[in-house]
């Protein structure tokens, strides 16, 4: 998904919207390119509360469960569990990949398990989150 | 701007949210809603004026968002702890009932 159409699916917009494009749509998970603008209201010193991870999580996870019809979909955090910030911040202003794989979702709510990493690949954040999806554009 | 008064074990905290909040910017044009992990940095805030030092999130054990939070609202709600291991338990309402609540793990910014 190129990041025109990545930024279609997400009803997002800057600074809020922090997952630009879509990397890899395998069975159950997507893998995507995020980024936290420097001019984000969370980012302070040119780093982002580690707990943006979690925002990051959900965009993705609305994304992943994006698949047809056009327009945006708003998608709403309602939930997340078991979140873990070996970063106790996030650099902002440079790429960092988010992979959301499916926990158990049952539309319209879904359930992913989601990963964020920095530019070298370390982990940054991991987190259960849960999402409420529209099912038309909103 | 956020009121953070002792109690107990934790404390009351009050947010009158406004339009004029960063936080809506983006989410979403026309029709504003506060990003969910904006009760998160509220408790980091409300943690950090506690301990009198400066406090960050490492860990969300859970975090339930029930109601929608909009420009105008009043945010009220109380927390818990943190305890030794750093765990603050909270429930923050606006009218109608509560709009976040959970556990998280508190820990000095800077460690």
């Amino acid at each position: 998904m190129p990041e025109d159409e990545a930024a279609a699916r997400l009803p997002h917009s800057p600074p809020a919207r922090l997952v630009h494009s879509l990397r890899e749509r395998t069975e159950g998970a997507v893998r995507c390119r995020a980024h936290i603008p420097l001019d984000s209201p969370w980012v302070r010193d040119g780093r982002a509360p580690a707990f943006v991870a979690i925002e990051i999580g959900a965009q993705a996870t609305a994304l992943l469960g994006a698949g047809g019809g056009p327009g945006p979909r708003a998608g709403y955090l309602v939930g997340a569990r078991d979140a873990r910030f070996p970063a106790r911040s996030l650099p902002a202003g440079v790429d960092l990949e988010v992979e959301a794989r499916d926990a158990g979702s049952a539309p319209p709510l879904r359930t992913c398990a989601i990963v964020v990493r920095g530019p070298d690949g370390v982990e940054l954040a991991t987190a259960t989150v849960s999402v409420y999806a529209t099912q038309s554009g909103g | 701007m956020l009121e953070v008064s002792p109690a107990g074990g934790g404390a009351h905290v009050l947010w009158e949210v406004t339009g004029e909040c960063a936080c809506f910017r983006g989410h979403f044009e026309g029709d504003p809603l506060l990003p969910g992990i904006t009760h998160l940095a509220l408790l980091a805030d409300a943690a950090t004026r506690l301990a009198g030092r400066a406090r960050t999130i490492s860990e969300v054990k859970s975090l339930r968002l029930r109601r929608p939070v909009r420009p105008g609202d009043r945010v009220h709600g109380t927390l818990e702890g943190p305890d030794a291991d750093g765990r603050l338990r909270f429930d923050l309402r606006v009218e109608g009932g509560t709009a976040a609540s959970g556990v998280v793990v508190v820990v000095d910014a800077f460690a």
